[in-house]
């Protein structure tokens, strides 16, 4: 008698109290936190002030989705060498998932396809999929290229010389919007010179291309070389060759506002830096992320600098 | 319920503990007051660099996060709470406003999480608060000192040179910090008081803040050339910013470099120390940031060590770490950058 | 319909009628208890359901109407430096003589926390002065801005601009603020004489974001807010929206009336909540995704569920042991009246329980007393009265008999056949002798046959030889024991039937024999047999107890029968075997009794 009482009353009990404890934990939100995930981010840059857009998405997605960002800069700007060394480190060093701004695709495409293999990469501005990045956020280079260029065309007189700064030696985006650019100008008749600083400062190179080859017209093709140029352009007697670019920064908006700057191709950073680090993370938490379609860029002269749009996009929301 | 649940997740959290065995990850919150502020800004890329090379020196990984406050300091408040709330290991935080100390003392403590208050000093009792808060800076009456050395120094070479009237009387004056900065107070009041000290006969026209902003300094500065023009014999500005916007100022007002009045600044910005190579500004105090970020990494490595701090860095009154100013000029500028 | 009812209250009857008290005490208890929770349970939660929606709605109205004081409180502040700018500093001062920087300096140090910069611009768009000290930039002309144009198109009013960046100064840091603007035109007076003039007063974002951001909306509800037109001010997820990575229905919100909405927003449905900002047209909304109020219900039904389910078990428990304990004594008192069904002895009446069936237990116990007394005065009873009637039986036979006899006697003795006569009378004195046998009614069956022999003797005499007589006995036989004159009425009936007819060629046999367990004393006889109909009468207790024209009548016949029955049990008895023409045979079947046997039933036989 007293087994079965017990039976009956103390063993339905018990597993009834399981429940309830189950039951009022479970949706306790706390409870069902994920751990966050450990980015790393490695830039092209020495310094993140110049990306301070792009860093304002990274950290807000990184707040979002619940995530810890490492960003890494580089002791010389545009190393690829750097770059795959710190990959590596990351990768070894147990990093959840990587965001890589590649400065060269040769020199990383063996580190990246080994890198992938263990967690995943996504490239900013270039694509890397071939070497198993598993995704892209960026524009579509060659089409901004073109597009910077034929904006150039009405800067520059058939027969006049353009000149474009190759200003990340290596194969990555800027080459690809070189390129395209070079292609639309050529076509349209404009000489075309390539100024590669290889070993020198980009400053110093860009004054000996600009005293050797007159150019009516410069062009850079990423947010630095395009602040290096604006302040480079400021010093040259009159009259300074115009100056077109790619690239969003407050530096590049003042430059366009002052009239340095001609026109840039934008896109906008927030949000390549936001999307980056959520493809990031929902791939290292093996969601689904579908490489969306290219960012959205536009060409913005001094003239439609102030529209609203235009305002959203070049200026983040200081929070 | 309550304690069972807490209980439950203290449980889950010992074991998930347990589970990971990757290399040990710290993690440092920095609170800046204003990103863009030149010195800031240098400080805080030093500060990246500085813990990347410790990072790898040490084989651990660093976690550095930066949080600009842009001059407020309720946003600089939720920065630091979401910085304790994320099991940061380290605070270091450039305080908005130095009055506010104890609020961030406070929750830095019930987290027992050391903080380490640099650049804008905190009010000494607030400090007093907790052991394990410090404070990394340099004397801003050092500082003062030397700005008022450099022109006294200048002054005895060739009074001429200065003294465009030719009265005698050393006719200047002062850009100021954001109101209330201790730097503003101290920078400003012992420059002057080296040259009274100093034997020199000064004559003050005028003074105003520009909120460390060189935007503000040339528009102030800009305002003065109107009233004072030519009379203004030096400026004294209580950061390189501001004695930048005061040369902006002049040189837009058409002033040949020769003509700008003695212009000193404090801090030895890159763009001051370019400008002092050019010679439009005549002389700088170098605020050694370098130094300073080196000795809050220094220190922040030693408490996460669980070293004591005084092993690390020279520690006055087991809180403040204080570094020496030296003053650059034309002169000895290349040595000062060889040295960085 | 009827029907189903009806099919239904006989499955409940049969059902009924098939259960246990128990288990219909417990189900039924369990039933009801059940069904009064969940109703109590349902509509509770239902009432609160309701309440819920309008508590919520009601709650993100107070939060609105909170934050909308906040914000009004902080706008009127805002236009308070507008006001003081205007009327204490910008009327009193005449621009020529003196500079408005200093006063207007002093407002914007008081309030830098909310504000941007304070500035005066003249008609023509020339900076007359601003604070904090800045320098307009050379690209802009503040004429052609909205702010401007807003101002001097309606100058009695102050206008609120959208966030935009503020681009007016100039900023070696290359700082682009977002702003909202409040302008107004104001009268300048320069040098006596009045002109216009806007005055503008940029305030910062933070102020309107830290009073709309940490409200408190249920679950993940949120605030924004958006100026007439629906173009946001301020929303948590700004810059996303800016960014293209968001959207928001603002547009929508900005057709909405003051009060709670439902709309259906990227799939999802949300309660949004609409209350008008005083003076500047904008509007606060507040959004709260049905989910996550639903995310709470989830938790309660959850917990309400489990409320139930936990109550229902004890109940389930309480209620079996309840009815348990009210039942079980009934359950024992029914398994008591089962054994007194069977008849068996010391039955447990003792069963405990409430008091109504202690009560029950109590008088089933006397009353089981008393049926036994009184099934025991009836055994008795029946004993006497079978007793008695075996007397009458035993008794029938002699009187015919010795009349008979005496009367051949009587007949010998007067014809001189003195001789026959002494035989007679000594057969006659021995077969007396054996059926008094002391009184004793069980004797062996030697004896018994010995009776036989004599009563043969006697009849062969009266019948003047007609038939002849053979007694045979197996061996061990006749050491065994019967109860006594159980042949000689057979072998009376064999006579009168059968003999009386005979020509000197008659026979009669009697043997005994063991047959198992059981002893046959068979008498033959080759009479002229009966037919079946006959066989049957003569051992039917309730028969005609003559045949006509028939002596002896077979009353013997059948006592003997009867007696057998009752004295050893429906298996012994007679037997008859005869067909007309063909003799009968009459086997009279007993137990095989030793004397320790047989003694059984001679105590039995003692009164």
């Amino acid at each position: 008698m007293k087994r079965k009482i017990l039976l009956q009353l103390v063993v339905p009990l018990l597993s009834l109290c399981m429940l309830f404890l189950l039951l009022a934990v479970q949706p306790d939100p706390a409870s069902r936190s994920v751990e966050p995930v450990e980015l790393s981010v490695i830039l092209r840059e020495t310094d993140t002030a110049a990306l301070n857009a792009a860093r304002q998405g990274m950290e807000q997605a990184a707040a979002d989705l619940n995530a810890e960002l490492r960003l890494l800069t580089l002791t010389t700007a545009g190393s690829g060498e750097e770059q795959r060394a710190l990959l590596e480190r990351e990768v070894s060093g147990g990093a959840g998932g990587v965001v890589l701004v590649p400065a060269d695709r040769e020199t990383l495409a063996d580190s990246v396809r080994q890198a992938a293999g263990q967690v995943p990469v996504v490239t900013m501005e270039t694509d890397m999929g071939e070497s198993g990045a598993k995704a892209w956020v960026g524009a579509d280079n060659a089409a901004l290229g073109t597009a910077l260029g034929k904006a150039a065309l009405n800067g520059v007189r058939p027969g006049e010389t353009v000149l474009l700064l190759d200003s990340l030696s290596g194969d990555n985006a800027v080459r690809e919007r070189l390129e395209a650019a070079a292609a639309v100008l050529k076509t349209e008749g404009r000489t075309v010179e390539v100024c590669t600083p290889g070993e020198r400062p980009l400053s110093d190179a860009l004054k000996t291309a600009l005293s050797e080859l007159r150019p009516s017209l410069v062009m850079a093709f990423e947010a630095g070389a395009l602040e290096t140029a604006a302040s480079v352009l400021e010093t040259v007697e009159q009259p300074a060759p115009l100056l077109y670019g790619a690239g969003a920064s407050t530096a590049i908006a003042a430059g366009l506002e002052q009239g340095r700057i001609t026109a840039i191709a934008a896109q906008n950073e927030f949000a390549a830096g936001y999307l980056a680090v959520e493809a990031a993370v929902r791939l290292a938490r093996h969601q689904t992320w579908e490489t969306e379609d290219p960012l959205e860029f536009s060409i913005l002269r001094r003239e439609n600098m102030y529209e609203p749009d235009s305002q959203k996009l070049l200026f983040p929301v200081i929070r | 319920m309550r304690r069972i649940i807490s209980l439950l997740a203290v449980l889950a959290l010992l074991l998930s503990g347990c589970g990971t065995d990757k290399a040990p990850t710290v993690r440092v919150g920095v609170a800046l007051y204003d990103q863009s502020d030149t010195f800031i800004s240098t400080m805080a890329r030093q500060l990246q660099q500085l813990f990347q090379e410790e990072e790898q020196g040490r084989g651990i990984k660093i976690n550095l996060s930066l949080s600009d406050g842009q001059g407020s300091q309720t946003l600089q408040n939720e920065q630091v709470d979401r910085f304790l709330n994320q099991g940061y290991d380290i605070i270091c935080v450039n305080i908005v406003d130095r009055t506010a100390a104890a609020v961030i003392v406070d929750k830095a403590q019930a987290a027992d999480v050391p903080v380490i208050f640099f650049n804008r000093e905190p009010v000494e009792e607030d400090l007093r608060r907790w052991e394990g808060a410090y404070y990394v800076g340099a004397y801003a009456e050092q500082g003062g000192r030397l700005q008022g050395q450099l022109v006294l120094d200048a002054w005895r070479e060739d009074a001429a040179a200065l003294d465009r009237s030719g009265d005698g009387v050393l006719q200047y004056v002062v850009l100021e910090g954001e109101a209330g900065h201790q730097d503003t107070l101290l920078r400003t009041e012992y420059s002057i008081q080296t040259l009274t000290a100093g034997g020199m006969e000064i004559e003050k026209l005028a003074s105003a803040t520009a909120n460390w902003q060189r935007s503000q300094a040339s528009a102030r500065m800009n305002q003065w050339l109107q009233q004072y023009g030519d009379a203004m014999e030096a400026v004294f500005a209580n950061n390189d910013d501001m004695a930048l916007g005061a040369i902006d100022a002049c040189l837009s007002a058409g002033m040949t470099v020769e003509e700008l009045p003695y212009i000193v600044g404090v801090d030895a910005t890159e763009p001051a120390l370019e400008a002092v190579r050019n010679g439009t500004l005549k002389g700088t105090v170098c605020n050694d940031a370098a130094g300073q970020a080196k000795s809050i990494v220094a220190l922040s490595c030693a408490l996460l060590d669980g070293e004591a701090p005084e092993s690390a860095v020279e520690l006055e009154d087991g809180k403040y770490v204080w570094l020496p100013y030296a003053s650059v000029t034309a002169e000895n500028l290349e040595d000062h950058l060889k040295t960085e | 319909m009827k029907d189903a009812v009806q099919s239904l209250r006989r499955r409940w009857q049969e059902l009924y009628s098939r259960s246990s008290i128990q288990m219909i005490l417990s189900l039924s208890f369990t039933a009801v208890a059940v069904l009064g929770l969940v109703g109590l349970g349902l509509t509770l939660f239902l009432r609160f359901s309701s309440s819920n929606n309008t508590q919520q709605a009601e709650n993100s109205q107070r939060v609105l109407t909170q934050v909308n004081w906040n914000l009004d409180a902080y706008l009127r502040r805002i236009m308070r430096v507008s006001d003081t700018a205007y009327y204490s500093v910008i009327k009193n001062t005449d621009v020529e003589d003196k500079s408005l920087s200093p006063a207007l300096d002093l407002l914007y140090e008081n309030n830098r926390d909310s504000l941007v910069s304070i500035a005066v611009f003249s008609q023509e768009g020339g900076l007359v002065a601003d604070a904090p000290l800045q320098k307009l930039k050379n690209s802009v002309s503040p004429r052609w801005e909205d702010w401007f144009t807003q101002a001097t198109n309606k100058i009695e009013n102050l206008h609120f601009s959208t966030p935009h960046v503020q681009n007016l100064w100039e900023d070696p840091d290359q700082r682009y603020r977002w702003v909202v603007s409040l302008s107004r035109y104001v009268e300048l007076s320069r040098g006596g004489s009045m002109e216009g003039g806007v005055l503008l007063v940029d305030m910062s974002f933070s102020g309107i974001e830290q009073i709309c951001k940490d409200v408190d909306l249920a679950g993940s509800g949120y605030l924004y807010l958006i100026d007439g037109s629906g173009e946001i001010i301020y929303h948590p997820r700004q810059q996303l929206i800016y960014a293209g990575l968001q959207e928001e229905n603002n547009l929508a919100a900005a057709g909405y009336s003051d009060g709670s909405h439902k709309e259906t927003f990227q799939g999802s449905r949300r309660q949004v909540t609409v209350k008008t900002v005083g003076y500047t047209g904008w509007k606060l909304v507040g959004v709260v995704p049905m989910e996550s109020l639903w995310d709470n219900y989830g938790q309660l039904v959850l917990f309400v569920l489990f409320v139930l389910l936990f109550s229902v078990f004890l109940l389930v428990f309480v209620n079996l042991r309840l009815s348990e304990w009210i039942t079980a004594p009934v359950k024992k008192l029914d398994r008591a009246v089962k054994d007194l069904e069977a008849r068996r002895k010391d039955i447990d009446f003792d069963v405990g329980g409430p008091y109504e069936v202690e009560h029950l237990s109590h008088s089933l116990r006397s009353m089981a007393s008393t049926m036994d007394h009184l099934m025991e005065d009836i055994i008795q009873q029946e004993e006497q009265k079978r007793r008695s009637e075996l007397d009458v039986l035993q008794s029938q036979i002699n009187p015919h008999f010795l009349y008979n006899t005496l009367d051949s006697v009587v007949w010998m003795t007067e014809n001189g056949r003195t001789q026959d006569a002494v035989v007679m009378l000594t057969s006659l004195a021995r077969f007396f002798r054996i059926s008094l046998s002391r009184g004793s009614n069980v004797i062996s069956i030697g004896d018994e046959l010995e009776h036989a022999r004599h009563y043969l003797t006697i009849q062969k005499m009266r019948y003047k030889n007609k038939f002849s007589a053979a007694i045979t006995a197996e061996e061990g036989v006749e050491g065994l024991y019967t109860i006594k004159l159980i042949v000689q009425p057979v072998l009376e009936n064999a006579i009168y039937h059968g003999m009386a007819y005979a020509d000197g060629d008659g026979e009669v046999a009697v043997r005994a024999f063991r047959e198992g367990d059981d002893v046959i004393i068979q008498v033959t006889d080759n009479g002229p047999g009966m037919p079946e109909e006959v066989v049957e009468r003569l051992l039917d207790p309730g028969g005609p107890t003559a045949l006509a024209g028939a002596k002896g009548s077979g009353i013997g016949f059948r006592n003997v029968h009867q007696r057998l029955r009752l004295t050893f049990g429906p298996a012994y008895g007679l037997t008859i075997l005869s067909e007309p023409d063909d003799g009968t045979t009459v086997r009279i079947r007993l137990p095989a009794l030793d004397e320790e046997a047989a003694r059984r039933y001679r105590k039995e036989e003692t009164p």
